[in-house]
């Protein structure tokens, strides 16, 4: 059981003039999914960098199991995997490639890091031909997808995503809601994604909401 | 390093445009200074087959004098030297001392460049090998053309005995010199002791450069005048001069050496502009790879893993363009680049890519992954 917690968290961006926000003090579980929502540029996305270990707290703790957070890099690698709303593939590489990449990362040996992808790629519902195109010959429901299943890949037990279905058409949005339910409650992770779609939270075990800098529970 | 994080790097489209762009730069660089060379050293060789260089000496600027002298010895120097010919002179004589005759007296013997020109008519006989005596002389020495006068050297450096030398007269002038042709004149010279005044008194000395040895125009003359720095002790007027039609070379020669030094201006400072130019490219090439490395640290790859993943494969595309531009160097097509200059734009190169790449490997992954959108 993995958790994950603020503490008394406050963010400015170091060329900021104004706190994302304050003081924000919350706990999340593995096994569950959380949604956190808020207006356009309440600071959902600013949240979702620190918990994603992309920056430290400007006051404050971010605290895994217990511990603080200090190894931004080792965190990124080792606890939290996240699908950022602009998916960040590699340009340069395949699909297969994609999704290979955190496994090999991790040390697991190419063939079986391949053979790996291909079970997540299925996971997310994307057909094995596409393993072999690059990013940009990828739609951008299959793109999200690929981005879904390089995460999943790195197998970390925090996972978390930035607006998972905006800009989706309704049947990829489901298979994106669906694999965020599974990863919560079928492989125990702490899930965590911020969104606008309405239809999210309501999968949703946890649903927050970020208001004037201040994270509220429903 | 996993080979799987290598390849990718090598399979961006844009660092095989980068890479295609700076050997495409070097091979147009080469080709354009290889031509430009090749045309202003074929017109510097037309224009030196085409040369009429003519050698003139002068009276120095110090001289007050139109005329100078010089040593008869250094002008026969210059007058059988392998790079001239058509040797002209005017108004030019040179006179030897000869010591005592049979009647005690001293007798000069003159040579003229020109004797027509200074009227010197022959009597009697030809004015051909041998002396060529005036009446006056003649009579009072008893000899006739066809006969030989007896005259006798100056001995005084090797004892008292005095040594004498047959001459055939070849010719009674109606000059009031005697006079002798160059070759006998010269002969003369090699007497040991001869009291001679070797001495020309000149204002019109000409000779022309051979066209084989235009392109050692400057040496020659620097020989010249080395020649006729070093003069007889006799010479009353030692400041000669050696010039040449320069005035007629610099007319086709200045234009050229100005598109030759204004070629070799270009040309260095292509030289220098080219690794700069090649230099951007690999840094927009790197900055092309922003995504690649910000990625890379969002997933919690270690910076030296990412810089080395990132620079090896950068390098490895660098190199063999540099490569091929140091075997160009080998080629008459290359670009005349010194091996040592071309070494350094390849450590250059080695260096930059570090550089920006430990720059970048250096930044916040989301700075690399455009911040703003966070933001």
């Amino acid at each position: 059981m993995s958790k994950l917690e603020l503490k008394g968290v406050s963010f400015k961006y170091p060329r900021g003039k104004r706190m994302i926000f304050q003081n924000v003090t919350e706990s999340f579980a593995s096994g569950k999914l959380t949604t956190i929502e808020g207006e356009s540029g309440a600071g959902k996305s600013t949240l979702l960098t620190l918990l994603s270990g992309l920056a430290l707290p400007t006051r404050g703790e971010l605290l895994m199991d217990g511990e603080p957070v200090r190894d931004l890099t080792s965190y990124r690698r080792n606890a939290a995997a996240a699908v950022a709303q602009a998916n960040y593939l590699f340009e340069g590489r395949t699909v297969l490639e994609n999704v290979t990449y955190p496994m090999l990362l991790k040390g697991l040996d190419g063939e079986s890091a391949k053979k790996k992808a291909l079970e997540y790629l299925e996971e997310v519902k994307l057909d094995g031909e596409l393993a072999s195109h690059f990013p940009s010959e990828c739609s951008g429901g299959e793109q999200k997808r690929v981005a879904f299943a390089r995460a999943m890949a790195l197998d970390n037990p925090v996972f978390l995503a930035d607006e998972p279905t905006a800009n989706l058409d309704r049947g990829t949005s489901r298979v994106i809601a669906d694999i965020l339910v599974s990863l919560a409650r079928e492989r125990g992770k702490l899930v965590i994604a911020v969104t606008h779609d309405a239809r999210l939270p309501e999968l949703a075990d946890v649903r927050l909401f970020l208001r004037g800098g201040v994270l509220e529970h429903e | 390093m996993r080979k799987e994080n290598l390849l990718p790097i090598l399979r961006r489209r844009v660092a095989w445009i980068a890479l295609a762009a700076a050997v495409l730069l070097l091979l147009l660089s080469a080709a354009w200074m290889d031509r430009t060379a090749s045309s202003n050293r074929a017109r510097i060789d037309r224009v030196y087959e085409e040369l009429d260089v003519h050698f003139l000496l002068n009276a120095g600027r110090r001289s007050l004098s139109s005329g100078f002298s010089i040593s008869l010895h250094a002008l026969r120097e210059i007058e059988h030297m392998e790079y001239f010919e058509n040797f002209k002179c005017g108004n030019l004589s040179a006179s030897v001392l000869m010591d005592e005759n049979r009647f005690g007296e001293r007798m000069t013997v003159v040579w003229t460049c020109d004797p027509e020109a200074a009227g010197i008519r022959a009597v009697e006989g030809t004015l051909s090998e041998g002396i060529w005596l005036p009446r006056e002389t003649a009579e009072k020495y008893g000899v006739k053309v066809g006969e030989t006068l007896t005259v006798y050297a100056n001995t005084m450096g090797i004892g008292n005995a005095k040594r004498s030398r047959e001459i055939p007269v070849a010719a009674i002038t109606d000059a009031s010199q005697a006079y002798m042709p160059e070759e006998d004149f010269d002969s003369l010279l090699d007497w040991n002791n001869m009291f001679a005044n070797q001495t020309f008194w000149m204002n019109d000395v000409h000779f022309d450069l051979k066209k084989e040895f235009n392109r050692e125009l400057s040496g020659i003359e620097q020989k010249l005048q080395a020649i006729v720095n070093t003069p007889n002790p006799q010479d009353r007027n030692r400041d000669v001069m050696v010039n040449y039609n320069a005035s007629e070379i610099d007319g086709m020669l200045k234009p050229l050496e100005k598109s030759v030094d204004s070629a070799e201006f270009f040309g260095k400072l292509f030289r220098t502009i080219l690794p700069a130019v090649a230099y951007l490219i690999e840094i927009i090439a790197l900055l092309g790879l922003r995504n690649e490395i910000g990625v890379r640290l969002f997933f919690g790859e270690r910076r030296s893993a990412v810089f080395l993943g990132i620079w090896l494969p950068s390098f490895a595309l660098s190199l063999p363009g540099y490569l091929l531009s140091l075997l160009m160097l080998l080629t008459p097509l290359g670009p005349h680049l010194p091996w040592g200059m071309a070494l350094w734009h390849l450590a250059g190169t080695l260096a930059l890519t570090a550089a920006v790449t430990a720059f970048l490997t250096a930044l916040r992954p989301l700075l690399l992954l455009k911040e703003k959108e966070y933001e």
